[in-house]
């Protein structure tokens, strides 16, 4: 189709699930694709295929100096930046308390079972240590941020006009998730906003997608019956492929939403409805 | 590119502004394109248009307020196209009033086409719309969410074609049929240009705009095309923007210190 023809992307976690479709989904729109990834052979895995589009980088987005080498290797490369992707995220880490959350969770499960009234509350937020809390909003917030600031010093530097797109989650809207998870997701949407407000004047434009439950790998390993009560939830009663997500992206990636900016796409299912 | 390939679109208030420019992108898509409204004219310029690129255009004279000529402009396209895929409920009618002045009259005929025309199209629509697993697009507006002084029939109107969107998302989801809005901000079209009048006022507009310029008709069609396409196969119920960015920008504060 070419909507993306000449254009020059960034998109980070594109080692796998949503972050590999949106490079793949791009790159087959035209774009050549910086795919960057803590796992350098996942994302050159996934520029397979797309021979003449882009290259990848290993990057922890947790880490700002790490950032600004990849932003300055890609100025170097391809002398600037049209379209910045933040998709890199996790939704757990070491010392979070999930492991105790999901002790609490099985054993209520299993009272419900018996038929019995569980004697604990699903709590998760008791057990999140320091670490743990900063470890996920470090990848998430702190990571979309020090890409944008960088990116955005670069557009602004060489005066030209682009396109932003932060990945938040239906978590930011619902509240379903851990609460460091929830609350890093929803911080990408005032970020969102206020660069929106911030660089609009002059072309660059700055929006979210708000992703629902989507089929990547991390979602292989859950049971069937999990997968049939998450997909309850959702109004088109189906997870997402990765391709649907990429494929809101790459609209707002193009000059098809030329005048859209500072929204928060939902490309999940409904589920922000209900 | 050729993503709606022998889809049948359906566009109402068609002849003109947003209406015109999204039944021109949907046929450039490949879809066969209906266009109705209330005058015949606009209607079959957009459809020779159309067809002077070798697509298909079908233009019919309908009043949406009126549910008979309704029904008959669904059963028409249907039989002529085979079949509907994509609904765009475009049309409306903006009779402005302050609340202590507004009169009943105006007040209904704020409700009769925006309110009432778009529910009598999505209801006739839908049995069509529940084969092809098709899908609505509503043209709203930000006056729908946001204040705006001085139209408040024409803002409650909006207001309710956001209602009847999630409604309708949640209602048709289990058949496949999507339901989505887009909300436009100011865009530049013959009303709008008729409320800003010189270039001070379009100024004044501009500056409480983040994006600092008035959309043109074509950046919403763009939009519009996006949510009916396969491209937007898991969006649903959603309320898109096509503003610049006004919807974030609360007040006049950051933007109107500049």
């Amino acid at each position: 189709m070419g909507r993306l023809n000449n254009k020059i992307a960034i998109v980070t976690g594109a080692g796998q699930g949503i972050g590999r479709a949106i490079v793949q989904t791009l790159a087959s729109e035209g774009a050549t694709v910086v795919a960057v990834d803590l796992n350098l052979s996942a994302v050159e895995e996934t520029l397979q295929g797309f021979p003449q589009s882009g290259m990848a980088l290993a990057c922890n987005v947790g880490n700002s100096a790490e950032v600004a080498s990849v932003v300055s290797k890609v100025e170097a490369e391809y002398g600037r930046v049209d379209v910045l992707v933040n998709n890199a995220g996790i939704g757990q880490a070491p010392n979070d308390g999930s492991d105790l959350y999901m002790q609490r969770l099985g054993a209520r499960a299993e009272a419900f079972a018996k038929g019995e009234t569980p004697t604990v509350f699903a709590d998760h937020t008791i057990d999140m240590q320091d670490d743990g809390w900063l470890a996920v909003m470090n990848v998430n917030i702190n990571g979309t941020f020090y890409f944008c600031r960088d990116v955005l010093k670069l557009m602004s530097r060489l005066n030209q006009t682009g396109s932003i797109i932060n990945i938040s989650s239906t978590s930011a809207l619902n509240g379903e998730g851990g609460a460091h998870y929830c609350a890093s997701k929803a911080a990408i949407l005032g970020l969102t906003k206020a660069l929106a407000q911030e660089v609009g004047a002059r072309g660059i434009r700055v929006n979210a997608v708000a992703p629902g439950p989507t089929d990547t790998p991390a979602m292989a390993s859950i049971s069937e019956e999990w997968r049939q009560q998450i997909a309850q939830a959702v109004l088109l009663n189906r997870l997402a492929s990765p391709r649907e997500i990429a494929s809101a992206v790459a609209f707002l990636a193009s000059d098809e939403s030329s005048y859209i900016t500072g929204h928060t796409l939902c490309a999940n299912g409904g589920m922000h409805l209900l | 590119m050729t993503s709606l390939k022998d889809k049948v679109a359906l566009v109402t208030g068609g002849g003109t502004g947003i209406g015109a420019a999204t039944a021109l992108r949907l046929a450039e898509e490949g879809a066969k394109v209906a266009v109705c409204g209330r005058r015949i004219g606009p209607l079959e310029s957009i459809a020779s248009q159309i067809e002077n690129k070798g697509g298909q255009a079908l233009a019919i004279v309908c009043d949406i307020a009126d549910e008979s000529q309704v029904d008959m402009t669904i059963s028409a396209v249907a039989s002529q196209f085979g079949g509907l895929d994509i609904l765009v409920n475009n049309a409306t009618l903006l009779e402005a009033g302050l609340i202590d002045g507004h009169t009943t009259e105006s007040w209904h005929k704020n409700f009769s086409v925006t309110v009432d025309g778009t529910l009598f199209m999505m209801r006739a629509a839908y049995p069509h719309l529940a084969k092809s697993k098709g899908s609505v697009v509503n043209v709203s507006s930000i006056v729908g969410s946001q204040g705006t002084p001085y139209m408040t029939g024409y803002a409650a109107a909006k207001g309710a074609v956001n209602a009847m969107t999630r409604n309708a998302a949640i209602e048709w989801a289990n058949a496949g049929v999507r339901c989505n809005a887009v909300v436009p901000g100011a865009i530049m079209t013959d009303p709008t240009k008729a409320i800003l009048p010189d270039e001070r006022a379009q100024a004044y507009m501009e500056s409480l705009i983040p994006m600092r310029r008035i959309g043109d008709p074509e950046e919403v069609a763009n939009a519009i095309v996006f949510l009916a396409s396969p491209l937007a196969s898991y969006i649903t119920g959603v309320l898109l923007p096509v503003d610049g960015g006004r919807a974030t920008e609360l007040s006049m504060g950051a933007v109107s210190m500049e």
